[in-house]
């Protein structure tokens, strides 16, 4: 969910805020709700360090370089949203930040121009379940670590540098994205394609009717892989399964 | 990778048979979220009493509506059960009024009763798809429009359903039992199309069963009737298809028709009924 903020600062004045706000000891345990702006979170050492552990992600994913601003640029936003994350006893399982774009301010035909991603449709999920279940199959599920940063983007995007990780050597710069990153309005759709991709080059063929259903099949091997933008399923004949190119 | 067990907030237990599909945790949020945590259940989610026109205030919270009705319809992933339901409310999205509310407290009032029921996936034993549809004639009262519906079972085991008012005015039953069946015709030729995709091999075209005499008749016959040349289309379609032998379409009795849970509100004892044979069932027993 998208929240109202104020307009973030410039580069430059955020940039001298770090440098202030870092002197400052932080509180150990921070309160019970999560913390709308930056300077709420920055506080509390989870938060801090969770904030630190997602630029070290990002930088380490090659997801942007920094380019002098130029004039003719639509320059988005970015921001920091906090989730606090629940095991189902409600107990806290980790404090997860993330750095998004604030993609409502891109412009359609520069910044972006495809936005569709299909998603499973509800059917294909009961049929395959019924189809597994039939057939004795174990159904699998795939977790994949920040899917969205995967996607390749194929449109120029600049983003200001990140609230309070601006580079103190080059503060003027612009980040230029190479990678989607969450909160793009081309996200979804990068990360669609990066995963159709590669599936695609593994051997899987996607399925004509439903375009979140890939099947792999070799002989009277067969598997099946249902996608829900970063949720995915796996099920097939185990000795396929066993096999250890299925081990990713 | 792990085996799965929570995925798109379903939450996936191993039965006897075969699999529970439950949506547990997040009918419960839905109750807590609209304070009907503590409600008294009832045993169906829809009155059968016909609703009457009368002057009714408009409901004055509508986005809290919108959002509850809408956090319902993901719901229908597992509960066939409420889709009829559901989709009436739908209707009045735009403009909820207070007996709309009443409608949508009902269905709560239901799933309090029912919060830990799922769709039961058991083992099949043949791989084949057969489908009902059923339509109930003019039961707009605004606009004297039809509801149709359908449901499609792989074998023993509910795959595919809606309910859907129909865009049209139907001007005789089995018009719009007709348009139901074209529908449901639609629904299971892509299910095919799905099934060749997963390199299913099923032996014998689908049974559709339909409880209306005229129209499985129209669907074989091709004597173009005077009362029906304005659904041309639709007829177009389905003849098509059953002349191809890619579709059967037989005749049920009303009393055997499941989607009949679809199209119109149930009495208590014939929906609990229903609902046996929709595979809604309780959490297995630890």
């Amino acid at each position: 969910m998208v929240l109202r903020l104020r307009q973030p600062k410039t580069a430059l004045s955020t940039a001298t805020a770090t440098s202030s706000v870092a002197s400052f000891s932080r509180v150990v345990s921070p309160p019970s709700h999560e913390p709308l702006v930056f300077n709420d979170a920055n506080r509390y050492e989870a938060w801090h360090s969770a904030m630190h552990e997602e630029i070290q992600a990002l930088h380490a994913n090659r997801t942007w370089t920094l380019v002098p601003l130029n004039p003719s640029m639509n320059v988005v936003g970015s921001r920091w949203v906090y989730k606090i994350k629940r095991r189902s006893n409600g107990s806290i399982e980790r404090y997860k930040t993330r750095m998004v774009a604030r993609g409502f301010t891109q412009q359609e035909g520069i910044d972006y121009s495809e936005t569709f991603s299909p998603v499973i449709k509800h059917a294909t999920v009961r049929l395959v379940f019924s189809i597994a279940v039939s057939c004795g199959w174990k159904i699998h599920q795939l977790d994949i670590h920040n899917a969205f940063l995967n996607g390749v983007l194929d449109k120029e995007v600049y983003m200001k540098q990140p609230p309070s990780f601006v580079d103190s050597a080059l503060p003027s710069y612009v980040c230029r994205l190479h990678k989607s990153l969450y909160g793009l309005k081309q996200a979804p759709q990068a990360w669609y394609t990066r995963l159709n991709d590669f599936l695609l080059s593994i051997g899987f063929c996607a399925s004509k009717v439903d375009t979140s259903l890939f099947i792999f099949s070799v002989g009277a091997d067969i598997c099946y892989l249902l996608v829900y933008v970063d949720d995915i399923l796996l099920t097939g004949s185990n000795s396929l399964l066993l096999q250890p190119s299925f081990s990713y | 990778m792990g085996s799965v067990h929570y995925f798109l907030g379903i939450e996936v237990q191993s039965t006897s048979m075969g699999l529970m599909l439950r949506q547990h945790k997040y009918t419960l949020d839905i109750l807590t979220w609209a304070g009907m945590l503590s409600c008294k259940p009832v045993d169906s989610p829809i009155s059968t009493t016909k609703a009457t026109i009368l002057p009714d205030p408009l409901f004055s919270d509508a986005t809290r509506f919108r959002q509850i009705v809408g956090a319902l319809q993901y719901l229908t992933f597992t509960r066939p059960d409420i889709c009829f339901a559901v989709n009436r409310v739908c209707q009045f999205m735009h403009a909820p009024t207070d007996s709309h509310w009443v409608v949508v407290k009902r269905i709560l009032r239901y799933l309090r009763g029912t919060a830990s029921h799922g769709l039961h996936i058991t083992r099949s034993s043949s791989f084949a798809l057969h489908g009902f549809t059923d339509a109930d004639w003019a039961s707009s009262v605004e606009d004297r429009k039809s509801t149709g519906g359908y449901l499609v079972f792989f074998d023993q085991t509910p795959i595919s359903w809606k309910s859907s008012k129909q865009r049209t005015v139907a001007r005789s039953s089995t018009e719009a039992e007709y348009k139901a069946l074209a529908d449901g015709t639609a629904e299971v030729i892509w299910l095919q199309y799905l099934l060749i995709d997963l390199q299913i091999s099923f032996a014998s075209a689908p049974i559709i069963w339909c409880d209306n005499l005229g129209a499985t008749y129209f669907s074989a016959n091709p004597v173009f009737h005077a009362r029906t040349k304005h659904v041309e289309v639709d007829y177009h379609f389905v003849r098509d298809r059953v002349a191809k032998k890619e579709i059967q379409i037989r005749f049920i009795s009303s009393r055997d028709q499941l989607a009949d849970v679809f199209s119109k509100p149930l009495p208590t004892s014939s929906f609990t009924a229903f609902r046996l044979k929709l595979r809604v069932d309780p959490p297995p027993s630890a």
